[in-house]
């Protein structure tokens, strides 16, 4: 009897990425990046709560992940393994600044009555467009079709592999693979203008 | 541009590590030779993050490019330029010369359209540039102790002075730009910005550093920035 291929998890999803990137192939490793940066910066932002400062710091983790990348043993996950380098480098960071001021509030004249907020924190507004884009991504899966609607729920919140959801809705690897794609489509056309109208709004403001 | 189904239904397919090795190696140079399929896959695991009830706060943050600058790679860019546009100097009043002169180039096109204008026009941005050499003083200051090449230097009509730096060390890039407050700069379409306002008594300014620098380094400068800007005139 044929045997079904199991859930995969995100270790093996990473695997062939970070496979082809060990050999050198950065295209590999920029997915990744793409893949696992909100994550990283999310979690560094835990620890020194000021995006920029988070964003930073994050790329300092990735680039120092790169560059150790031979040193990855693939025991772990590559983002428990980023996720280790990043929290390192951001207490790193705490430690080294600890004694030094914030400029942003300081004020050179005699009148001090001006303070100045920061620009650079995370904002109310982040947080109201991410409860948005998430509303969105939820909205779009219930409007999609009761097929395609199936096999993405088994795929995303099951992590049934396309054999596997195959096996479940009796049908083709090749069909389960478009009906996954089918739905993520409609969403990605709604996330992406989502995004689009952010970033327009964000510039707007900051002109 | 029309994205190939075929190429977008690989990459799904990738992303929940469906694709054979071969395919895999096929869908990264289409990657590669195709931005919008790139944001295609970032896109993806937006919705992906938020099927697993994941935070979405950090979504409008993409740190990909300038990691991929740091180290040296192309992603859909353009490689970094190197080149100097001025050898390593500290003569003030040459920097001042030269940005009048990068000022003049990089706004010939405009007032080529409005020729009546021309003269007026060139005659009050040199004297903007030249205005404020104090201006020129602190941008310089601020980086002092780094050991970086100035590249370009410019001004704009809103009193906004701004330069570019090179890190022959490291191979990295910087920007630092002087504002008055009612001129704001665009900080937009830049990477990582640090912003510190700044207010003496002759009124507030925003001087920003953004680029391929460490937090650490871009604190520094504002630092610097700070304790020189005490000499700006407006």
């Amino acid at each position: 009897m044929k045997e079904t291929k199991k859930h995969k998890t995100n270790k093996e999803i990473d695997l062939a990425l970070v496979r082809r990137a060990k050999k050198g192939d950065y295209r590999a490793f920029d997915l990744l990046v793409l893949k696992y940066q909100s994550r990283v910066i999310s979690t560094v932002f835990k620890y020194v709560k000021e995006k920029h400062l988070a964003e930073d710091i994050a790329q300092e983790a990735f680039i120092k992940s790169y560059k150790s990348l031979d040193s990855f043993r693939e025991e772990s996950s590559f983002y428990t393994w980023v996720y280790r380098i990043a929290v390192n480098t951001a207490k790193n960071y705490i430690v080294s600044s600890k004694r030094r001021e914030e400029i942003i509030m300081t004020d050179f004249s005699e009148d001090n009555t001006y303070y100045p907020e920061k620009l650079d924190v995370d904002s109310p507004q982040d947080i109201l467009n991410a409860s948005e884009l998430r509303d969105l991504i939820f909205e779009t899966l219930s409007s999609l079709g009761e097929e395609t609607r199936t096999a993405l729920s088994l795929r995303e919140f099951d992590g049934f592999s396309y054999e596997q959801i195959a096996e479940i809705v009796n049908c083709p690897v090749g069909t389960v693979r478009s009906r996954i794609f089918r739905g993520r489509e409609m969403i990605e056309e709604k996330v992406r203008k989502h995004m689009d109208k952010n970033l327009i709004n964000e510039n707007i403001e900051i002109s | 541009m029309s994205i190939s189904k075929g190429i977008k239904e690989k990459i799904s397919a990738l992303s929940d590590g469906e694709l054979s090795d071969f395919e895999t190696r096929r869908v990264l140079d289409e990657i590669k030779n195709n931005p919008e399929l790139r944001e295609y896959w970032r896109t993806l695991q937006v919705s992906k993050r938020a099927f697993q009830n994941e935070s979405l706060v950090f979504e409008g943050s993409d740190i990909s490019m300038v990691v991929s600058r740091e180290l040296g790679k192309s992603v859909n860019s353009d490689p970094i330029s190197k080149e100097s546009f001025f050898s390593r100097q500290k003569n003030y009043i040459g920097l001042a010369i030269a940005s009048c002169l990068v000022v003049l180039i990089y706004n010939s096109q405009e007032f080529n359209t409005k020729p009546d204008s021309y003269p007026e026009l060139a005659s009050k941005r040199i004297s903007q540039a030249i205005a404020s050499p104090e201006a020129i003083e602190v941008l310089q200051n601020s980086i002092s102790g780094l050991n970086a090449e100035l590249q370009t230097i410019q001004s704009d009509i809103r009193g906004t002075l701004e330069a570019n730096y090179f890190l022959p060390s490291t191979g990295k890039t910087f920007n630092v730009s002087l504002s008055p407050i009612e001129s704001s700069p665009d900080l937009s379409s830049r990477e990582a910005s640090r912003i510190a306002y700044i207010k003496t008594k002759e009124g507030v300014y925003i001087f920003s550093v953004s680029g391929n620098i460490t937090a650490e380094k871009k604190l520094e400068i504002l630092q610097n920035a700070n304790f020189f800007t005490k000499n700006l005139r407006k």
